[in-house]
């Protein structure tokens, strides 16, 4: 067991380390977003990494994959199926109210510097306390790298425990409830960091089926100085929001933030 | 024998004007874009006859075979039939910017083709991104000039059509 872990975390972590910049988008995507059955039910849900929106690229490590119930309690992972191009695990749903499904990787912490007389820009990876640079590195620089792939789904009755915000770390605020998202209706979703506003934070969204038409039709945000993102969806149906945090902070590790959060939701008609 | 190669050479540097003479100049134009998940785009530029029927692929650039398939017109009329042929037309992908593509008249066995309609193909897709088709048809055999509506994946691009 213990082997495994240490696998799937190596996977994961190879996954996230991937050329930084150009790392895949990570995201899932459930079968159901919102249920209306009496009993306990289950849902299923695609697991990979991939530029496609949303379409299979690269399996991922399901360890880091919590699930949170309607009052805020972990939950357990139902069968699950590590594939050649996608990752696959049940859960089940047994009372009313919202679920979150997170994957939260560890920070990567990256250090960039020049040297030489060039000012020849290289890369390192490790904290501020790890990393070992060469002597007359120039304009150190750490970033502590994470990515957040979430989504919520909610049985019968929608409740906002599994929304709530504790202050720590990159966060999400449901302005708009997730499973409130409506086609021609104005959404707003917040975003901190340790409690401060991403503020200016680019964020990508793009509705699903980019494999089966020519524009990805990609809207580009930006969250304003509370870090609250405005959109209207156009279309209905599963959407994957990307957000893409650059952040300096106070910490004997790194010297700015870099986090990537994917957010799967549906908009309804 | 050094005489006899240069004659050759000589010969085929006159005749070269009339080799020429049927030729039509695509100026693809790949947009800036930019952002952290900016790749070069997989382009292919290829020719059609009146019937829409695959004559030459001209240009390909790429890098994974994994990924012809998203230039889905050019796949589907010419790519996967073409396998054998396509290291001779193959490239690196671009960065943005106008990059100059010569189509010399001939067909994919190398043979001129008659004058008459045809249409220029330039597909662009790219990971993360959209993907563009422009088609322009031209008259082979005139003197033919086209500047083409941009679309996300590919600027406005001039076609020169040379007798």
């Amino acid at each position: 067991m213990k082997k495994r872990n240490w696998l799937v975390a190596a996977t994961l972590s190879a996954a996230l380390l991937a050329p930084t910049a150009q790392a895949h988008p990570i995201w899932m995507l459930p079968s159901e977003f919102n249920l209306s059955t009496e009993e306990a039910f289950w849902i299923t849900v695609d697991a990979t990494a991939s530029h496609g929106v949303f379409s299979f690229d690269k399996p991922i490590g399901l360890d880091n994959v919590s699930i949170y119930g309607p009052e805020g309690e972990r939950r357990r992972i139902g069968p699950y199926y590590k594939g050649q191009r996608r990752s696959v695990f049940d859960l089940q749903l047994e009372t009313s109210g919202t679920y979150k499904v997170e994957l939260r990787g560890q920070p990567r912490y990256m250090t960039s510097y020049v040297i030489g007389e060039r000012n020849t820009p290289r890369r390192a990876f490790g904290s501020k306390l790890e990393v070992q640079l060469p002597e007359g590195a120039r304009d150190v620089r750490t970033t502590a790298m994470q990515t957040i792939s979430a989504f919520y789904v909610t049985h019968r009755t929608p409740n906002t425990k599994v929304l709530e915000t504790t202050g720590e770390g990159f966060e999400f605020h449901a302005l708009t409830h997730p499973s409130d998202v409506i086609k021609g209706e104005e959404a707003r979703f917040r975003f901190t960091l340790d409690g401060k506003p991403a503020a200016g934070m680019k964020v990508e969204l793009v509705p699903q089926g980019t494999a089966w038409r020519d524009s990805r039709m990609q809207v580009d945000l930006e969250a304003d100085a509370d870090g609250v993102v405005r959109f209207t969806p156009t279309q209905t149906g599963p959407h994957l929001l990307s957000a893409n945090l650059r952040m300096d902070i106070d910490s004997p590790l790194a010297d700015a933030a870099g986090v990537n959060y994917l957010l799967s939701f549906e908009v309804l008609p | 024998m050094k005489r006899k190669h240069l004659a050759g050479l000589v010969c085929g540097l006159l005749l070269s004007p009339m080799v020429m003479a049927q030729q039509v100049e695509i100026q693809v134009n790949l947009p800036e874009i930019g952002g952290a998940m900016y790749y070069r785009p997989y382009v292919a530029v290829w020719i059609e006859d009146a019937s829409d029927n695959s004559v030459k692929t001209v240009t390909v650039w790429r890098k994974e075979a994994d990924w012809l398939k998203d230039m889905r017109r050019w796949w589907r009329k010419a790519g996967r039939y073409d396998q054998g042929e396509l290291d001779a037309v193959t490239g690196a992908t671009r960065r943005p910017g106008t990059h100059s593509v010569i189509w010399d008249g001939t067909n994919q066995q190398g043979q001129k083709v008659p004058a008459g309609r045809y249409t220029v193909n330039i597909e662009a897709a790219r990971e993360h991104g959209s993907r563009s088709l422009v088609r322009q048809p031209i008259e082979l055999g005139k003197n033919q000039t086209f500047t083409t509506e941009a679309a996300e994946e590919l600027g406005r691009m001039t076609i020169k059509v040379t007798r």
